[in-house]
């Protein structure tokens, strides 16, 4: 049995934000986490907005938190060392009705207090952005909105708790929670946690973490989303462009991603079941991108794929719109049912119950506490003296094994030493293996690096998650 | 700064050949550069045949055909740098490399890029699907299998029926895998009539290629959408209809040599350490 204050259950971007602030009072934390890596599920499939917060209802607890967390949000990820881009958006109509959208958001994002909103003419638009289709009838222009790449916010909070003392429980899934006279305890597959709270972050099995002891007024259904990632090209906006349907229908994004490449989606599905992508959706995402942006080369597309939300329902099967949290029991707090704007609500969500709990347990502050996590060094930010100076000091970091984003050795085994044991699990920290060749060139070397360092057989190197070994005579191919 | 009249970046075939043609024409300063330890590219992965026969009027496999060149590129005095990835070429005619043995910068009069080429990836399909384990492209799994000796699997499905799909079959099968199938989206066979005689008739039963087997959404009408590999040893040009007629096996196999099924190193197991031995050229560390 293990003695801690709080247990966060999930760890996903919520999970480790939830972590992270909890890690500014005198607590002790363990986030426990089912899979042997963190940000596997909902978190690793993501538009990856940052948004400005004009979208919301003035009033509730998602404008709040996301005007906030916006203006937050460079300081965030210089505290995390994660590349942040406030590129802003613009959010594009081709009609009156879609015209009257912007212009009720426009109106909602001042209440809001959404800095430097402003509407625009298709003309306006036209100028800011050469490569939308012709006939725009207005635009509204964000200039706060920004994008940062989803994992990597997750990862670093992550890594940034354990630094501060938060216990991570990797491979460790929660089967029972009981009351205590204490509060609570939680039976995983590797033995029992005594705790005083619960934060329950578990994501698409929020609602079935909280009902191993509490009913919920909630159910998670999970929709699925369809995206196209193109190859980093000279073309792509500047701006994350945004399409209001003058149909009303779905909208859609065109994100010019931290990495240098284009995101495009989503299509949306409900009822999914996992994360595969559909046909149907990427025809979708296709046809909406030669709609608002025609001159985008398609064919560029290096690679697709599905997210899953999680998307609560009430007891009647209605949908529920805004962030639903529960607090069922004392101290015991569920994350259940976050979606956007969750990735940029998440440091703020784990604020908002890091100061719940501080209130309920009396914790005092804990001035110990570095909101500071080192990024990883990249070879490539470096001016070339700077560079050659790095690989006369660590000659790993001349050796370049994912060429199309220039990732060296010493990346990836840094990526390693910080906790990545799937060939995934190193894409998401470095980015080894996310460009135009999509890894059929480092694959390989990273394979050996992480079978070299995690001491195993390369046919026990997995891609994601147990059962993805990913050559003959590992364990799940057999 | 090192100083060179010709920079030529990439060792492979092409940039061997290059290097060796500026020899021979008078050039006596020239730098050859190469990401990996010695010189041959991708050729010492191709263990199937067909290769050199323009240069060397024989049909060789890759590791020979790479041995050849670089015996060549031995007997003249272009420097060779290997162990060194571009990084970039500036408009002061500078290029920048990175190896393990540091960051350095070239100037050069004259520079041939001969980086040879990235593969395009399932991911570039639109294919529905999750995203599992055990896909991978035809470059990367030749390299895993011939290069490493791993086993990628025991049962095999390829995707396209360019040349290296059914070499890739053929590959296969010799280590004992089962192909179940090779999918072609069209009429007829990617690559040349060649590779299809040697590779999927003479093992029919053991590797059936279907054909006009559609992924499930085309990226566009004119995409044959297939995840070939592009060309690296001298493969003409031309549309999908004339595929047929720019393969004829005559051309491809010299006077009168009828495509012979199972010809070729590939035909046979696999020898543990095939892979070209590093030749001793005039090496700077």
């Amino acid at each position: 049995m293990k003695n801690v204050d709080v247990i966060v259950i999930g760890g996903g971007l919520l999970g480790c934000f939830a972590a992270r602030n909890l890690c500014r009072r005198k607590l002790h934390i363990a986030l426990l986490e089912a899979r042997e890596d963190v940000c596997t599920g909902i978190s690793r499939a993501n538009t990856a907005i940052v948004y400005p917060g004009y979208d919301h209802k003035p009033g509730t607890l998602k404008a709040e938190l996301c005007v906030r967390a916006n203006a937050r949000f460079d300081a965030l990820c210089r505290e995390l060392g994660v590349p942040f881009s406030r590129c802003g958006s613009l959010m594009v109509s081709f009609g009156e009705k879609a015209d009257a959208v912007l212009k009720k958001k426009y109106e909602n994002g001042l209440a809001m207090g959404v800095p430097g909103l402003r509407l625009l003419t298709g003309e306006e638009a036209a100028a800011m952005e050469p490569g939308l289709a012709a006939g725009v009838s207005s635009a509204l222009y964000a200039p706060t909105a920004g994008t940062v790449n989803p994992w990597e916010l997750g990862i670093a909070a992550c890594e940034n708790a354990a630094a501060n003392g938060a216990e991570l429980c990797l491979n460790t899934r929660v089967l029972e929670i009981n009351r205590t006279a204490e509060g609570y305890r939680v039976e995983t597959d590797r033995g029992s946690f005594s705790c005083r709270a619960v934060v329950n972050c578990a994501g698409i099995n929020a609602d079935r973490v909280q009902e191993l002891l509490f009913p919920t007024s909630v159910h998670i259904a999970l929709d699925a989303a369809d995206y196209l990632i193109l190859d980093k090209a000279a073309n792509r906006p500047g701006h994350i462009i945004q399409y209001e349907p003058e149909d009303g229908g779905k909208g859609f994004n065109a994100v010019p991603t931290v990495e240098g490449s284009l995101l495009l989606g989503p299509s949306e599905r409900e009822n999914a079941t996992d994360f595969a992508v559909s046909a149907e959706g990427l025809s979708f995402v296709r046809e909406r991108a030669g709609r608002v942006l025609p001159g985008l080369d398609l064919g560029s597309a290096i690679r697709s794929f599905a997210a899953v939300r999680p998307n609560p329902r009430r007891e009647d099967g209605s949908s529920i719109g805004s962030f639903v949290i529960e607090h069922p029991g004392p101290a015991f707090w569920s994350l259940i049912g976050i979606k956007t704007p969750g990735l940029t609500c998440a440091d703020e969500l784990g604020r908002y119950l890091t100061d719940k709990l501080t209130a309920e347990l009396g914790a005092e502050e804990n001035p110990a506490f570095d909101p500071c996590r080192p990024g990883i060094r990249r070879a490539r930010d470096l001016p070339l003296s700077k560079r050659a100076a790095l690989v006369r000091e660590n000659a790993d970091y001349g050796e370049i094994l994912c060429a199309c984003e220039e990732v060296t050795k010493a990346e990836v085994l840094e990526a390693i030493r910080r906790g990545a044991v799937s060939v995934d699990g190193v894409k998401r920290r470095v980015g080894a293996g996310m460009g135009r060749c999509q890894g059929s060139r480092c694959t390989r070397a990273v394979m050996e690096l992480l079978a070299e360092e995690l001491g195993t057989p390369v046919t026990a190197v997995i891609k994601d998650g147990p059962g993805s070994e990913i050559l003959e005579g590992g364990y799940g191919k057999n | 700064m090192e100083k060179t009249e010709l920079l030529i970046i990439g060792a492979g075939a092409a940039g061997i050949s290059a290097a060796s043609a500026a020899w021979e024409a008078g050039c006596r300063d020239a730098v050859l550069t190469d990401r990996l330890p010695c010189p041959g590219g991708i050729l010492p992965q191709c263990l199937h045949e067909g290769f050199g026969l323009a240069a060397f009027g024989k049909e060789l496999t890759g590791p020979a055909y790479a041995e050849r060149l670089a015996d060549g590129l031995a007997k003249t005095g272009v420097r060779f740098l290997p162990g060194r990835e571009i990084l970039a070429v500036t408009k002061e005619k500078t290029a920048v490399l990175s190896g393990s043995g540091g960051v350095e910068e070239i100037r050069f009069e004259r520079l041939i890029l001969a980086t040879g080429s990235r593969e395009r990836t399932a991911g570039s399909l639109p294919l529905a699907g999750t995203r599992p384990a055990g896909i991978f492209t035809a470059g990367q799994a030749q390299e895993m299998i011939n290069l490493r000796h791993w086993q990628l699997g025991r049962r095999v499905v390829i995707l396209g029926s360019g040349d290296l799909g059914m070499i890739l079959a053929r590959r296969f099968t010799l280590e004992g895998k089962q192909v179940l199938a090779v999918l072609e989206q069209n009429a007829q066979y990617g690559g040349m009539a060649r590779n299809y005689h040697r590779c999927i008739e003479a093992y029919q039963k053991l590797s059936p290629l279907h054909r006009g087997v559609p992924h499930s959404a085309p990226l566009s009408p004119d995409d044959p959408g297939d995840s070939r590999h592009a060309p690296h040893h001298g493969r003409d040009g031309g549309g999908p209809g004339q595929r047929l007629a720019r393969t004829s096996p005559l051309r491809h196999a010299g006077h009168g040599h009828r495509p012979r099924p199972g010809a070729g190193s590939d035909t046979r197991p696999r020898k543990r350490g095939m892979a070209l031995p590093c030749r001793k050229l005039q090496q700077d560390p």
